[in-house]
């Protein structure tokens, strides 16, 4: 009961931002002719704020099943380097190490880094209600958002900018508490560039594996500044 | 679209979703030291991914719709102002969200 505490505590901000979040892809969603079930569905089980919004269009174009897996791989792959920092600590978890893993957001993930947990308290318990009560948060705002844009007639064009939004804001908060800008700067440069040589259908993959290039040159220069942690 | 296409295309979302997450778990179970150069791709790559990803969203700016692009980076620059300002996601992500909506409605 104290660890669950402790967790609706830590997570007040992420459900500030899910309630808002889930809603505008539930909005979304049957905005965009899907039924309301659906989006649940996959509030359930995709549980990925930026893939679930890049997924609303691909769906309402009948995208190739073999698009879809492309896209949300990519735009996932982040998460690779989420999961390194909790090889170690995810393996006290026991039988819920499996759902940890799978809810891994980009604002769980943030949470648990920033979570010192003392005993009494195990930090398998304390990880696994954070990470359940925050996908819960996540739920709750797809089902409003979705019964919203059921049951209300408004015209919702232009909510999906909620998700450049969110992007703007990580991006900002990054910049703030990173130790080094280089990283930030050269993803951008290499972005922009590449969004005019080949323009805005074609340069996402190119522009991820440029980057990764560059950062891996920079290797030397930058673990002076960032250290190995 | 039925409904088989529809959960089809879930899955195969859902699925791939996943594959990210738990790809580290498998390759570094403990057994094995973790790279370093994995460990500095880590600790780098979020910060310049999220800068790709900002530009990404805003990719569609063009001449040819100079209007919605104008609101567009204009709305960007608000919720990036008002984030470095008052640090709270949900005033930034609302605040610049809903001036978007009404802007494409002048």
């Amino acid at each position: 009961m104290q660890e669950f505490r402790f967790a609706a505590k830590k997570t007040v901000p992420v459900l500030c931002g899910y309630l808002f979040m889930g809603a505008a892809f539930g909005l979304l969603f049957v905005s965009a002719g899907f039924p309301w079930y659906a989006a649940l569905v996959c509030s359930l089980t995709i549980y990925a704020g930026s893939v679930q919004y890049a997924f609303v269009p691909l769906l309402a174009q009948q995208a190739s099943l073999g698009m879809i897996g492309a896209m949300t791989l990519l735009l996932n792959a982040r998460h690779i380097f989420y999961g390194l920092s909790f090889v170690e600590s995810f393996k006290k978890a026991g039988k819920v190490r499996p759902y940890l893993i799978f809810a891994l957001t980009d604002e769980t993930y943030s949470l648990l880094c920033g979570t010192a947990v003392q005993p009494p308290m195990r930090q398998g318990r304390v990880f696994f209600w954070i990470s359940l009560l925050d996908q819960c948060y996540w739920i709750i705002g797809t089902a409003i958002g979705a019964f919203a844009g059921t049951a209300l007639p408004f015209d919702m064009t232009g909510v999906d900018f909620a998700m450049t939004a969110l992007f703007a804001v990580i991006f900002v908060e990054q910049w703030k508490s990173a130790k080094s800008h280089r990283p930030a700067i050269t993803g951008l440069v290499i972005a922009v560039v590449f969004l005019i040589v080949l323009g805005p259908e074609q340069f996402l993959l190119p522009t991820l594996l440029v980057t990764v290039f560059f950062l891996l040159l920079q290797r030397k220069k930058l673990e002076g500044v960032i250290g190995h942690e | 679209m039925s409904e088989t296409t529809m959960f089809l295309s879930i899955l195969v979302c859902a699925i791939c979703s996943f594959i990210p997450r738990v790809l580290p778990f498998l390759c570094f179970n403990g057994k094995k030291e973790v790279p370093r150069t994995v460990t500095y791709l880590g600790n780098t790559l979020p910060m310049a991914v999220m800068a790709v990803l900002v530009i990404y969203c805003i990719k569609s700016v063009s001449l040819s719709a100079p209007r919605e692009s104008a609101f567009q980076l204009l709305a960007v620059a608000v919720a990036m102002a008002l984030h470095w300002w008052k640090n709270s996601p949900l005033l930034s992500i609302g605040v610049s969200t809903i001036l978007y909506m009404v802007l494409l409605r002048l």
